[in-house]
């Protein structure tokens, strides 16, 4: 069964809050027995996962385990070769590589992708200078995205995919090239969208501060195993 | 956020990225500009058979060298210029591009700003030439002149737009517009017919040498092929930065 399927539930938007798990709501992202083969080589043979709301879930692994590939077919930027996934509500991905637009500035890219999320132009540059004081790179607004250091521009990376406020969060090795301040100012955020009920599911190939994530599992030979 | 304000906010980013490049841009221009004036000046001025279209009939007459082959390549200056632009504008975006899909605009809101800015440039690009065209080679009809450069750099632009799509690496990207836009202009004879770029040559010549110069035909030919090529760069857009995921609201 090929070239399939992210579902987008968009219900109507449920109060957030409570931080917690309710088993009377349905997860906010389930992923099915997802299937993903490049040529000879099978990458996901079966990976099941669900991201309940006000849940953190990280997934780690090996290089080359298929981390990054899982979450660009949760997203729709790769079709699998069988499987389903199901996101209820707004997302926001964080890819692995920063893809934002070089000859712009930080606020131009700011602006353009608030445009994509359909914000206007005043609340996007509001939200964006927001997260940009939240994770200390204010004053590189106006500086060219090919000119930042390669911290500042996933801190822009990161920016991006939180401008429209989402449900869920996608992100795919958020934090590479932080400084610890900036490290420890990502994980303010992430608890604080936690408390609000937003979810966060984030891959790296290394999880230190356990004590942050609900659930850990570790993809290992195209299967989730939970640690 | 209205549809209209997507498209213009995406063109303005376009715009602004663009600026940003004036200098690729401005050599992207002036090297084939250097290489025509540098085979018109080192051309002879015997003289030489050329075959010009006109309003009855395909007439062939007798120009000078340097006025013969060193013209087409002219043109080499629009089209390359345009194409490559074109190339650039599209390959160097594609995977952000996408990624302003997985955020909400629609692909067709980005290509449709790029076409407009693209087509801003090449109003630009078609009029510089005449500066330099008009008073050395004395044309008979430098608005068809204008003309010629103008269809060209459509065409030109969709084949780097369809190149863009198509192919995801510059160097393989601009090798191939070097063969379509140089090989296309140098060849003479039947095989001439092939490229894309030949109405607006022969357009090109009539307006240079012909009494009553054949237009329409010319310019409808260039025009059917730029349909041609934009539903190719359409199609094949759509599916270079598509995001796979079926909605269900």
């Amino acid at each position: 069964m090929r070239g399939m399927f992210v579902k987008i539930l968009n219900g109507t938007k449920e109060p957030g809050a409570s931080g917690t798990c309710e088993n009377t709501r349905p997860p906010l992202l389930e992923v099915r027995d997802i299937h993903k083969r490049f040529g000879r080589l099978k990458v996901l043979k079966g990976v099941d996962l669900e991201v309940n709301m006000g849940e953190i879930v990280g997934i780690t692994g090996e290089n080359g385990s298929g981390k990054s590939t899982l979450l660009k077919i949760i997203v729709g930027f790769l079709p699998c070769d069988q499987g389903e996934v199901v996101l209820r509500k707004t997302f926001g991905y964080c890819p692995q590589d920063p893809l934002l637009f070089d000859d712009l500035t930080m606020e131009e890219n700011i602006e353009y992708f608030s445009a994509a999320y359909g914000l206007d132009q005043k609340e996007g540059i509001s939200r964006g200078n927001e997260l940009m004081k939240m994770l200390r790179c204010e004053q590189f607004r106006r500086k060219m995205t090919r000119h930042l250091s390669g911290g500042t521009r996933q801190k822009l990376n990161l920016i991006v995919s939180l401008l429209h406020d989402p449900d869920i969060l996608i992100l795919d090795e958020p934090y590479q090239g932080f400084d610890y301040e900036s490290y420890l100012c990502f994980w303010e955020i992430a608890e604080h969208l936690k408390k609000e009920g937003k979810s966060i599911l984030v891959v790296s190939p290394m999880v230190y501060e356990r004590h942050h994530f609900t659930k850990i599992y570790k993809l290992e030979e195209g299967r989730l195993i939970h640690e | 956020m209205s549809r209209i304000n997507k498209i213009f906010i995406s063109l303005k980013m376009q715009a602004l990225e663009q600026r940003r490049k004036f200098t690729t841009l401005l050599l992207v221009f002036i090297l084939p500009v250097a290489f025509w004036a540098s085979l018109y000046y080192t051309a002879s001025e015997e003289l030489t058979p050329i075959t010009v279209p006109t309003l009855n009939e395909d007439v062939e007459m007798f120009v000078p060298v340097r006025k013969s082959y060193p013209t087409d390549l002219g043109l080499i200056a629009v089209s390359w210029t345009m194409a490559v632009v074109a190339f650039f504008a599209e390959s160097g975006s594609a995977e952000r591009d996408r990624r302003l899909v997985l955020c909400g605009y629609g692909s067709w809101q980005i290509l449709f700003a790029r076409l407009i800015l693209l087509v801003g440039i090449i109003l630009f690009t078609s009029i510089i030439p005449l500066i330099l065209f008009v008073p050395i080679l004395s044309p008979k009809h430098p608005w068809i002149l204008w003309l010629a450069f103008f269809t060209v750099g459509l065409v030109a632009m969709e084949v780097g737009l369809l190149i863009g799509a198509l192919v995801p690496r510059y160097t393989e990207g601009v090798l191939i517009i070097i063969a379509l836009f140089g090989i296309g202009m140098s060849v003479q004879g039947e095989v001439a017919k092939l490229f894309p770029t030949y109405p607006a040559k022969q357009l090109f010549r009539s307006g240079l040498f012909a009494d009553e110069p054949l237009v329409l035909p010319l310019v409808g030919q260039e025009l059917l092929i730029l349909i041609i090529l934009m539903v190719m760069t359409v199609v094949f857009w759509y599916f270079r930065i598509r995001v796979r995921r079926s909605f269900n609201v």
